[in-house]
């Protein structure tokens, strides 16, 4: 069993507390992705895992065992680094056999099984060549075979596409993904692009400050973020924030911007209720906003005036940066679009989308 | 315009051959003097054009029962052992230091610094006084630890600046894969700090090669090293400068050619790093 | 294809040992001998020393014992001339050495930093000097300086100056040391300000000549400060290196005529390894050590405010 358990971990540097009570429960043959800004934590978690740091509070279990005190060379792991961290001594066949050989599996295994790992990853003909010798996409691929050949329960990776040029991490990610199925094993990867996040992960775990923001599928991330800074990680362009108010009467719960006021539909009039008068954040993602002359068939929602700032042309779509009352935001729009700058638009918000935060705390308001 | 800039490159050329003769007149000396003939050696006016002759270098360690042969064996054998000692103890505590965390950093930097500007001599009484006391004096293991003395912080520090360039990811990479601390360190940490292990090595060599002032007070005539020895020559009879030149040169040939195979590091070398070179 | 347990694997699992625990031990035991080569051979000496300085020792005479006196070594130090007047020769030699060597080295460096195909090969040249036991360097020179057949000595007479003493006369034989020992080190300091001239920054310095007219303006208002760090440390080393002489002095003159070019290493020798006198050889090397401190401690404050500065 290859699950992975962290149980109130924390780790400080000094005073500085880089993980704070971390708990999150890996499931065997999981793909889990930390993701985050940098000095979020997510390396020094995976660090944690692999045991080149030391816990300093709770604990860190791999299937059953507890292993905050264990070598790592005895947790059955394998690690993809940044860098790749290939031994530049040793040729590409020596670098994949170093870790079996310092565990004594006899030199006919080890040829078997480098040589089977060389096959499936295509850098069969590169075996005798130095890692100086490689280029960037070979380099990559011969760390992963260095983790693969060692049959591990659980694969950790420390950013190992941010190296490689963007057409070679597009096609890399997809070859990653196809790799976890076919080898079944537990994958903790670790991101700082959010893209790459949701395009990989089965579940996502959100860290800031050191501090897990949420865990969760890709989907749930997108359309339910806990908190605002979830919800400002994830999706590009990020979704637009307008200080507001919740009002009430009767008929009608509506928020009150600068320069706008929005009605609830009422589905969510109940659940909205107790949260009255309070002072909020408004979130709506840029996809969500529409010009009123291109609205699509079943979306409905609130129309707000706003001016044109800039207009980007993206090709299959349009990015227009508005100004709304005091505020900017942006939207995405459909490419057909004719507007100019300066020019007075309505949009339409698609309420059904909408999210709400509370000012103070950042938390989302349900 | 061109006239000037003609001046300018007569001057330019003329300083650097100025500089040229100034600094190389004297290995030309010593070399020369070292293939002349007894008689020419010590002529005046100085012979500058004369047939070669390998006598002195025969005289001095070729003839039978000529002890500076045995000089020569000396040195190698106190220089060698000096540096293979200094480099195992010093190497193996660089790795440490550069490594792993420890509260009394400061006081080791501080002791690598104060060795490096003691003077030899106040370091060299009381050694010698202990040495007495222990009968080290004029053996080969006690020239080996005085010359430790200097040394291993040398190569403590050199090492460790070294170790601190390879990146840490390599060796964690290693500990993943497999290793033990010290596995990581050997087959990794060693083989990627090799150049500099090599050029540290040849500092040591060489310093211990030249040093005077301790094999004066430390050695008798079992172990008496070459800079020693040649000093000899020179209170017995100042007639024979051809053979006192052929030690000099024997004395100096392989540490110029170390230098010239390391020249890369010698600036961090001889400053410890204080400058960056 | 999950691991099942890295079964295939031989196990290289630590015997019972836990992980923090073996690398505290391996951190250690790498350590370890250094620090008792160190106590053994650093600081148990310097403690000694300080002993033997608090007593009155000959070794050649036994009879006389090993008296405890005190610090009245180190107030016959004060009063003892030949040792004040040691440490003015060395100070005298410090300063003519240093003086020379700088000059002569950043000379040097300003020369060759340039990108052309003289550079390396010269460069290989001029280090040479360096390399060379010092003692080969004494004995050389004393051999060019030779009073009557020195090659010195040849070319002076031949351009008619006549040949000069300079070994024997006390006003040219300290000169005539440090004249060796500029030839050995000048390519010391010309070396490491080649390095530094080498790390100066291009932008800076492209901007500077905008601004200068003159090469020597570049020179003094740009170049320099920006070495500074450089020049310090170059002194730094050198001084301390020049003062703690010994090997030119005792091959080229011994100290003499008389006590013309003694320096302080030279005066210690002679108490502890002429006269055998130890403990006042002791607090002479320990009032060195002092100097020493003194000096290093007043550069290093220096250069650490210059780095803290930059």
């Amino acid at each position: 069993m290859a699950s992975v358990t962290y149980s109130h971990v924390t780790k400080r540097f000094g005073d500085f507390e880089a993980v704070k009570d971390l708990n999150i429960e890996i499931a065997d043959q999981e793909f889990l992705v930390f993701v985050g800004p940098s000095g979020c934590g997510k390396t020094t978690s995976l660090r944690l895992l692999a045991g080149l740091e030391d816990v300093s509070e709770g604990e860190l279990y791999i299937g059953d065992r507890m292993v905050n005190d264990v070598a790592p060379k005895d947790r059955n792991i394998a690690m993809v680094f940044q860098s790749y961290a290939l031994y530049p001594h040793l040729n590409v066949f020596d670098n994949l056999a170093f870790g079996l050989r310092l565990r004594n599996v006899d030199s006919a295994e080890i040829d078997r099984r480098v040589s089977l790992v060389a096959g499936q990853l295509e850098i069969g003909g590169l075996l005798r060549r130095k890692p100086a010798q490689l280029s960037g996409g070979q380099r990559q691929r011969v760390a992963l075979g260095r983790a693969i050949v060692r049959d591990p329960q659980v694969f950790l990776m420390d950013e190992p596409l941010s190296n490689l040029d963007a057409k070679l991490r597009v096609q890399t990610r997809a070859e990653l993904i196809k790799l976890h199925q076919r080898l079944g094993t537990t994958i903790i990867y670790v991101t700082h692009d959010q893209v790459e996040a949701m395009t990989m992960g089965s579940r996502i775990a959100v860290m800031n400050a050191g501090v897990l923001q949420q865990i969760d599928t890709p989907a749930n991330l997108y359309n339910s973020p806990n908190n605002q800074f979830v919800a400002r990680f994830i999706g590009n362009p990020a979704m637009n924030f307008f200080d507001a108010r919740l009002n009430g009467a009767i008929e009608e719960v509506s928020i009150e911007g600068p320069g706008f006021r929005l009605k609830i539909p009422p589905e969510m009039h109940a659940r909205l209720w107790q949260e009255l008068e309070r002072e909020i954040v408004f979130g709506i993602r840029p996809e969500d906003i529409y010009l009123s002359d291109r609205i699509p068939r079943d979306i409905a929602g609130e129309l707000v005036e706003a001016r044109v700032d800039v207009v980007e042309m993206v090709g299959n779509e349009i990015l227009l940066y508005l100004i709304l009352g005091e505020s900017g935001c942006i939207a995405r729009v459909d490419p057909r679009s004719k507007v100019h700058i300066g020019q007075s638009v309505q949009l339409l918000f698609n309420m059904a989308k909408m999210h709400l935060f509370d000012k103070e705390t950042g938390q989302a308001v349900r | 315009m061109k006239a000037k800039k003609t001046l300018k490159y007569v001057a330019l050329g003329a300083a650097l051959i100025l500089t040229l003769i100034v600094w190389l007149f004297p290995l030309y000396w010593i070399v020369t003097t070292s293939i002349k003939t007894r008689l020419d050696a010590f002529a005046y006016p100085p012979v500058w054009v004369f047939s070669p002759t390998i006598e002195s270098y025969h005289e001095t360690f070729v003839v039978s029962q000529s002890p500076m042969t045995r000089f020569l064996m000396n040195s190698i054998i106190i220089s060698l052992g000096t540096t293979v000692l200094s480099m195992i103890v010093g190497t193996a505590a660089a790795y440490s230091l550069a490594r792993y965390q420890f509260r009394a950093k400061k006081h080791l930097i501080f002791w690598i610094l104060s060795t490096r500007m003691a003077p030899a001599i106040a370091v060299v009484l009381p050694i010698f006084l202990l040495m007495k006391r222990v009968a080290l004096i004029n053996t080969f293991p006690g020239m080996i630890l005085a010359y430790t003395t200097f040394n291993l912080p040398f190569v403590v520090w050199m090492m460790r600046g070294f170790f601190g360039e390879i990146s840490k990811e390599l060796e964690e990479a290693a500990l993943i894969d497999g290793a033990t601390p010290w596995k990581s360190f050997w087959l990794v940490g060693i083989p990627l700090a090799a150049p500099g292990l090599v050029a540290t090595a040849v500092f040591c060599f060489i310093f211990s090669w030249n040093e005077f002032l301790f094999a004066l007070v430390l050695t008798g005539i079992q172990t008496k090293t070459l800079p020693v020895a040649i000093t000899a020559f020179w209170s017995t009879s100042d007639l024979k400068w051809g053979q006192f030149m052929a030690t000099a040169v024997v004395m100096i040939a392989p540490v110029l050619a170390f230098a010239i195979a390391v020249q890369r590091y010698l600036v961090r070398g001889i400053t410890l790093g204080a400058v960056k070179g | 294809m999950s691991g099942a347990a890295g079964g295939q694997e031989n196990s290289t699992a630590t015997s019972a040992r836990v992980y923090s625990k073996q690398r505290n031990f391996f951190k250690w035991a790498m350590l370890l001998p250094t620090i008792i080569i160190l106590l053994i051979l650093t600081i148990y000496p310097l403690l000694y020393m300080v002993w033997t300085s608090l007593h009155s020792w000959n070794l050649t005479k036994p009879q006389y014992g090993y008296k405890f006196v005190g610090l009245h070594n180190f107030a016959t130090a004060l009063s003892d001339s030949r040792f004040l007047g040691s440490v003015l020769t060395s100070l005298t030699f410090v300063v003519l050495a240093v003086a020379f060597e700088l000059a002569l080295g950043f000379a040097l460096a300003l020369l060759l930093n340039r990108a052309r195909w003289y550079v390396a090969p010269m460069r290989l040249a001029l280090l040479l000097p360096m390399m060379v036991t010092p003692i080969v360097v004494g004995l050389v020179f004393l051999m060019m300086f030779n009073g009557t057949h020195g090659v010195f000595n040849f070319f002076l007479d031949s351009l008619g100056f006549g040949k000069i003493p300079f070994l024997a006369d006390p006003k040219t034989a300290l000169l005539a040391v440090v004249i060796a020992d500029v030839w050995q080190w000048t390519p010391f300091v010309m070396l490491i300000f080649m390095a530094g001239l080498a790390t100066l920054p291009d932008a800076v310095l492209e901007a500077g000549r905008t601004d200068c007219v003159s090469w020597f303006q570049e020179l003094w208002y740009i170049t320099l400060p920006l070495l500074k760090p450089v020049i310090l440390v170059t002194l730094l080393i050198r001084t301390i290196d020049a003062f703690r002489l010994f090997d030119l002095v005792y091959v080229m003159t011994k100290g003499g005529p008389g006590t013309a070019t003694e320096t302080l290493s030279m005066y210690i020798y002679v108490q502890g390894f002429d006269k055998f006198e130890m403990g006042y050889a002791s607090a002479l090397a320990i009032l060195m050590l002092v100097m020493v401190n003194i000096v290093a401690q007043f550069f290093i404050r220096t250069i650490y405010v210059e780095e803290s500065a930059a």
